[in-house]
């Protein structure tokens, strides 16, 4: 499976559910307006 | 009430890197820290940290900047750091090294004296400060001096040897204090606070042999998980790749090692095959560790490679004058040598991957605030400024970083948050209570599992079914498997009864909330349906994958 920016640039979030016992996962949102996303391929040198 | 009322008491938990800084800068301010620890604070799980410490210094003439830092840091977590804490970070950390450097860390210098630095995986200038081969203990010790200063003039009371059991949290949800147990005498006491930070570390220990110590099990983060306290990518769990495999514990060997010219090889076609080099020219055996990891697991366990069939590669300094090693590398050669047997100054040492830090961890805003109002959470034990891959030699940072900000951010708090009532005697001795009966319960429990033998095999499954390759089936196999195993914590059986320094019952409370965390762990990637950094999906084409279980084979070595 391959990054999906889209669906999963976002921060997982576990809440604890106390009748379970379970993890409840949501997303958030975040910070990343300073460097744009790119594809991360350590093959080649970093362009600049 | 107490005598000067205008002293704010901060509660620090954990006495690594992060949790002495956050206790220094707090006394600085004029608080008082009550500073709790497993162990005695000069063997945190700090002390471990080998390689260095990034810091734009640019003392090389390589034209190196704060930018580029900034950058190698957000693309080697592959896009999932928020930007903006980042930035903060590898702003301030040629601050830090120069704070370090006048509080006497030996930082390795050049024959000009100037800060020596070395290359680190995933960066292309050299950045790396060091002291050797054992940064962390040299940065440790220096802040351990310092508290120890802060220690005499009475703003810091030591809790050695004291384990957090839970916050307390005052009507409004507002934490308030914590409860701990003394780990010689048993005895469990509450204490008021007008903040508590966690700085408690990673969660190692969830996957059973780590190259973390035994006190790294992520318990405390449970424990305020369970109270409420949100988790942040629990699923980005960085696996090192190289490391001692051992029968006890996996001891790590230093990304230095590429970092000061290390290759990476096994045979193939009866010849040396630099694989690293070979899949990644640009950046070859410096390419970050999530990105070494699944290399190596390919070799060995995909294309069957490994050294003699089993699941270990060369990892080779002999080629390195050893002059050179001895100066740079000294420390951590000398712990191959000793574990090993052998001579990593003549041969190649024999290395695989293993579970090693946690990016995720407790979620806290950009300085470092729970969801929880009062209760914060630094270094390891946080999920900032890592996404979803550490660079090595950012862990140092981001541990002194964090407490540089979440101590002064305590004091605000503190002084000026709205911290709602206060904690009455009586609802101290109602926590204290509470923690007392459930630790009395653990100690009647006469059931006929052994706790170790629960934590070896969620160990296991953690490794077969989360580590390095994760698939969608077995991560719900692996959901499965952990909720038995919850059940069955009910059943365990406790064989010691001693009144005083009873590893075993403490064990078993930290089990349970092990067993928890693995849960957020294991739910994170099952829901995470993507690859990015340390967290590799694949989609199994005839339903079955091949598997490596870690423990089995790394009894010989």
């Amino acid at each position: 499976m391959g990054r999906d920016d889209e669906r999963f640039m976002k921060i997982t979030i576990v809440n604890y559910d106390p009748k379970t016992e379970e993890p409840i996962v949501t997303y958030r949102d975040f910070d990343h307006s300073l460097i744009k996303p790119r594809a991360r391929n350590y093959a080649v040198a970093k362009k600049e | 009430m107490a005598k000067d009322m205008s002293k704010k008491k901060i509660a620090i938990v954990g006495g690594g890197i992060s949790g002495l800084l956050a206790t220094i800068k707090v006394c600085e301010l004029g608080g008082e820290v009550d500073l709790f620890s497993y162990c005695p604070v000069k063997r945190s799980h700090s002390l471990c940290a080998q390689g260095g410490i990034n810091a734009c210094m640019d003392t090389k003439g390589e034209h190196d900047s704060i930018y580029e830092h900034f950058d190698d840091t957000v693309y080697g977590g592959d896009f999932l750091a928020d930007q903006i804490a980042v930035k903060g970070m590898v702003e301030a950390a040629p601050k830090l090294i120069k704070m370090f450097d006048r509080m006497g860390v030996p930082f390795t210098r050049t024959s000009e004296g100037v800060l020596d630095l070395r290359n680190f995986g995933g960066q292309k200038h050299k950045r790396t400060c060091f002291a050797g081969s054992t940064t962390g203990q040299q940065i440790l010790y220096a802040l351990d001096e310092q508290v120890r200063r802060w220690e005499v003039k009475g703003s810091v009371h030591k809790f050695e040897f004291w384990e957090f059991i839970k916050i307390i949290k005052n009507r409004e949800g507002i934490c308030r204090g914590l409860v701990a147990q003394n780990m010689n005498t048993m005895e469990i006491r509450a204490f008021r606070a007008d903040t508590v930070i966690l700085a408690t570390g990673g969660p190692g220990q969830v996957f059973g042999r780590c190259t973390a110590s035994t006190i790294c099990n992520g318990s405390a983060v449970s424990a305020v998980y369970q109270q409420g306290a949100e988790i942040a990518n629990p699923e980005f769990i960085q696996i090192h790749p190289t490391a001692i495999p051992g029968s006890d514990k996996n001891r790590l060997m230093s990304e230095a090692c590429r970092g000061e010219g290390g290759r990476v090889w096994v045979y193939k076609d009866g010849k040396p095959w630099y694989f690293l080099e070979e899949m990644y020219p640009a950046y070859g055996n410096l390419v970050p560790r999530d990105v070494a990891s699944r290399a190596i697991y390919k070799v060995c366990v995909h294309m069957g490679l490994g050294i003699n069939g089993e699941n270990r590669v060369y990892l080779d300094l002999s080629h390195i004058d050893s002059g050179y090693l001895e100066r740079k590398l000294g420390g951590i050669l000398e712990m191959y040598s000793e574990f090993v047997g052998q001579d990593p100054r003549k041969v190649p040492m024999e290395i695989f991957p293993s579970v090693h830090y946690s990016m995720g961890g407790i979620w806290v805003d950009r300085v470092h605030n729970t969801n929880i109002p009062g209760l914060m959470a630094s270094g390891e034990c946080d999920y900032q400024y890592h996404g979803a891959n550490r660079l090595g030699a950012n862990s140092l940072l981001s541990a002194a970083y964090s407490g540089t900000v979440s101590g002064p951010e305590a004091m605000k708090w503190a002084k000026t948050g709205n911290k709602g009532s206060e904690l009455s005697d009586a609802d101290l001795e109602a926590a204290r209570r509470e923690v007392q009966n459930e630790y009395d319960k653990i100690l009647t429990m006469n059931g006929s599992e052994n706790a170790h033998k629960l934590h070896h095999e969620m160990g296991d499954l953690m490794y077969k079914y989360v580590a390095i390759e994760r698939d969608n089936n077995g991560l719900d196999a692996c959901l499965v498997e952990l909720k038995k195993l919850l059940k069955r914590w009910n059943d365990i059986g406790i064989t010691d009864h001693s009144p005083v320094a009873n590893q075993e019952a403490m064990f078993v409370r930290q089990l349970r909330n092990m067993i928890l965390y693995a849960m957020a762990i294991t739910k994170g990637a099952r829901m995470r349906d993507e690859s990015r950094g340390a967290h590799a999906k694949i989609v199994l084409e005839n339903g079955k994958q091949k598997r490596y279980l870690w423990g089995a084979t790394t009894n010989a070595l």
